[in-house]
């Protein structure tokens, strides 16, 4: 049993950096029914900008939240601009026009970072601060999966009394149920919807600056952690929190424990679960069938 | 078994709400009966259910003998129930010709076949189609800019061309102008006495009612409160009540 | 039936169009591309005729996607699968020594199969499920196609020895061309026959299609199905001409070429695709010579202006132009 244990934190870890990503694209999806896959761009925008603004060298914790902050910044900006330019005229367009937008959004973010860092991976952020360990029942785990899980747990803490207890949460609901009713109802919707898309950016900025000590940056983390990240949605259900939240701490572990015990299966198995829960439980774990935020 | 759509003892839940608590309805081949009551009383909801858009929570819907209650929707279409919609739905960006003839290629069943352009006999059916709601000289309009009334008459032309066995017109005059409204009801009367097609219709407009209904249906909150002919079903004093209120 | 038409008491008033005119215009096209394909060689060789191939090819790619994206608004973002299906299907079976016909049949076949799977899987789906699922099974076949060795892990294969007469040349153009224009020729059958007005009335309103008669679901899978096949052809002949295959083949990036150049050519169009894969192949091909760092950034640009400003593509570009112009504008076509 104890040789699970560090793959279970290390997956938890992952799990932790999933769920800041995918939390937003599932608010996203339960509240603007837009599939906004530009959330792995500012992921990605996230970790670059964590790793570039000090320069290539190890870095102190002070130096390690400014980033972070910096980082969080940046996307929230950027999610902001995309959101006024291009997203907020996508909302009432039919088909596939919606998606194709932050398509293009994605695209375009990523071509400024391979414009301006190019193609190859850069290396990750460093820190002596990252190898510190905590001794749980003889054994030494990785602080700072801990600190990643801790995060999570706040963020959606946050996120789930920000929709459940505070006045806006209420609107956000309201828009997500019912846009038109919400509307004469004197809700802005307009102002929910980009407040909605600038916080998912500033959540994957997060996350993106926080995986950066621990994986070789390159522009396709964009779209490979996105895709992961929307298997979580699924499988988690799309518009709840404790949903998203579970399917994340899964899959994460899930992949962790596969990549100790079987590597070959282990990025497929997610996919796997994905289609089983779409066959034997489409509305996901906790999803419910009417649109709504859990 | 009787001829004719036999609706027994049909309900429909939602959750905790009996949007139908047993209707039982028994519509002679070649009539045209109308269903009416005040909203919420269940019209819509009977008229899904019998389309297949709904499944019933309980009861039966056989049609000349057949049981079709178990069918889905497209099933029960195959089986000669079309159905046109209270909000008029038509392929919006083909000309008026082209939505026919989408039904028409159904019911002749190739809606399947790829491996030929769609042929004369299709076309003239549709052309006939359209004909008999008196629109052929709007062929080649594109749906969506045809009138409200025009939309309508497109969208029977294509319930029609099904051939079917049983018409559903689920609240044909809704939002239409008092003369859009005469038009169509005009449209209605004369396509039943041509057709002799067996007519179920649901209506707000209590006058196209009584002009076009020998027999009259009346629900009041999921439940049949009564048939009769159009003068008694007028008189009733239970019918007035459900419309009224209790004074 | 009636035995006198009576004809409707107002005239036509709306848009027009005739049905004969339409179908006419809408064939135009192939003697038009027969001419210039048995030109083209005259006109430039070497390095020009090899793009030219990869035009064609990503054409009858572009189309195929488009059978599911552009006439039946089914929403994929996995049309990679079905192409780096084809192409592997195609280069295994031709290194092990499968005359090069029997492998592309088998190409289609297999392309066709996965389109019959995918279609199955999301019968019942939304849109966005469907682009969910999609992208998943195309990433799936991306990872897993890296690490095979049997597929020739990060590099894949190449130099397929084939059964066709060499890829270089003259000859190979014409053969590629003939094949493309066969395809071509077939999906624009299909569309045009009564499978494509049942699958353009499914775009339309679904929920009346259903009450006609027609089990949606069914349909799905068989547009799939038939997605599958074409795009997995293109596959193959993208494999042959290119004489490898990668696991790049499998990557998002193709798939959101097959996207941009449906919508850059016009999604509700049949011939659309086919100018927008053109026009964007020949693009970036200008753009890899002279700034190759900046593909996907041109990318992102091109699809957000097609998106905003252009949501028709660039068949309606001339009608909308003519509309701004200062004319009377009349409605008929």
């Amino acid at each position: 049993m104890e040789s699970l244990l560090l793959p279970i934190v290390n997956g938890l870890g992952l799990g932790a950096v999933l769920f800041l990503v995918a939390i937003g694209l599932s608010l996203q999806i339960g509240v603007m029914r837009i599939l906004n896959i530009a959330n792995g761009a500012f992921f990605m925008l996230g970790a670059y900008f964590a790793v570039s603004i000090f320069g290539d060298r190890p870095l102190s914790v002070p130096e390690i939240v400014l980033a972070v902050l910096a980082a969080c910044l940046i996307t929230g900006l950027c999610g902001a601009a995309a959101e006024v330019s291009v997203i907020r005229r996508l909302y009432d367009r039919p088909g596939l026009y919606p998606f194709l937008g932050t398509f293009a959004v994605l695209l375009i973010i990523q071509g400024i970072v391979i414009l301006t860092y190019g193609q190859i991976g850069r290396s990750s952020m460093r820190s002596s601060a990252f190898h510190s360990s905590i001794s749980v029942g003889g054994l030494n785990l990785s602080a700072y999966n801990l600190f990643l899980i801790a995060i999570a747990a706040l963020v959606a803490a946050g996120v789930s009394l920000l929709i459940h207890r505070t006045s806006l949460g209420r609107k956000v609901t309201a828009a997500a149920v019912d846009r038109d009713m919400a509307a004469m109802l004197g809700i802005h919707v307009r102002r929910v919807y980009f407040f909605m898309l600038v916080l998912s950016a500033v959540l994957a900025g997060l996350a993106g600056s926080l995986v950066s000590p621990l994986m070789e940056l390159n522009p396709n983390m964009a779209i490979t952690l996105l895709i992961e990240a929307l298997a979580v949605v699924v499988i988690g259900g799309s518009g709840s929190i404790s949903g998203t939240f579970v399917a994340s701490m899964i899959v994460g572990i899930l992949q962790s424990v596969l990549i100790r015990f079987a590597p070959e299966v282990a990025d497929v198995s997610v996919y796997i679960a994905m289609a089983l829960i779409m066959l034997l439980r489409p509305q996901g774990l906790m999803g419910r069938r009417e649109i709504g935020v859990a | 078994m009787a001829a004719g759509l036999v609706v027994s003892g049909l309900k429909k839940r939602y959750g905790g709400n009996w949007a139908l608590s047993g209707v039982d309805l028994h519509v002679e081949p070649g009539e045209l009966r109308a269903v009416i009551g005040p909203n919420g009383a269940g019209k819509s909801t009977l008229f899904g259910t019998i389309a297949g858009e709904h499944t019933p929570t309980e009861g039966t819907i056989f049609l000349d003998g057949e049981d079709l209650t178990p069918l889905s929707a497209h099933a029960k279409a195959r089986r000669g129930i079309a159905r046109t919609f209270q909000v008029t739905r038509n392929f919006t960006e083909m000309t008026a010709l082209e939505n026919v003839q989408v039904a028409v290629l159904i019911a002749m069943g190739q809606s399947r076949r790829m491996w030929r352009p769609v042929g004369s006999d299709v076309r003239s059916r549709a052309e006939q189609a359209l004909a008999s709601v008196n629109m052929l000289g709007q062929a080649h309009v594109i749906a969506g800019e045809l009138s409200q009334g025009d939309r309508k008459r497109l969208e029977i032309a294509g319930a029609l061309a099904m051939s079917p066995r049983l018409l559903l017109l689920d609240e044909p005059t809704a939002g239409m102008s008092p003369e859009e409204t005469e038009h169509t009801a005009d449209l209605i009367e004369e396509l039943w006495r041509r057709e002799g097609i067996t007519i179920l219709l649901t209506e707000h407009d209590i006058g196209m009612v009584f002009r076009l209904a020998a027999r009259i249906t009346v629900l009041d909150r999921g439940r049949l409160l009564c048939t009769g002919d159009a003068e008694e079903v007028r008189q009733r004093e239970d019918v007035r009540e459900i419309y009224l209120g209790v004074e | 039936m009636a035995e006198t038409v009576r004809m409707a008491e107002t005239p036509a008033a709306g848009t027009v169009r005739g049905p004969r005119a339409g179908h006419l215009r809408s064939l135009a096209p192939f003697p038009l591309i027969v001419v210039a394909g048995l030109i083209l060689p005259w006109v430039t060789s070497g390095a020009g005729l090899f793009l030219w191939e990869l035009i064609v090819i990503q054409v009858v790619f572009a189309l195929g996607t488009n059978l599911l994206v552009g006439h039946a608004n089914i929403h994929t973002f996995g049309q990679a699968a079905f192409y780096g299906v084809g192409g592997y299907a195609a280069a295994v079976l031709a290194l092990e020594g499968w005359n090069a016909w029997l492998a592309l049949i088998a190409a289609i076949v297999l392309g066709s199969l996965l389109g019959g799977f995918v279609g199955g899987l999301t019968m019942r789906m939304t849109g966005m499920g469907t682009l969910m699922v999609t992208v998943a099974v195309a990433q799936c076949f991306s990872m897993l196609s890296g690490r095979l060795s049997v597929f020739g892990g990060d590099n894949g294969l190449s130099a397929i020895a084939n059964g066709f007469p060499s890829t270089v040349g003259v000859s190979y153009w014409y053969l590629l061309l003939g094949i493309c224009l066969v395809a071509i020729a077939l999906m624009w059958v299909i569309v045009h026959s009564p499978f494509g007005a049942v699958l353009h009335a499914l775009r339309d309103d679904p929920v009346r299609v259903v009450h006609m008669g027609v089990d949606v679901r069914r349909f799905r899978v068989i547009a799939f199905t038939l997605s599958g096949a074409f795009c997995g052809l293109a596959g193959s002949l993208a494999a042959y001409t290119q004489s490898a295959v990668s696991p790049e083949f499998f990557f998002w990036v193709i798939s959101g070429n097959a996207l941009i150049m449906c919508v850059l050519g016009g999604l509700n169009s049949f011939w659309g695709p086919a100018l927008g894969a053109v026009v964007y192949v020949l693009l970036s091909h200008e753009l890899q010579s002279y700034f190759p760092d900046m593909s996907i950034l041109a990318m992102g640009i091109a699809l957000l202006v097609v998106v905003l400003i252009l949501p028709r593509g660039l068949v309606e570009a001339p009608r909308r132009l003519a509309l701004i112009l200062p004319r009377q504008t009349g409605r008929k076509r």
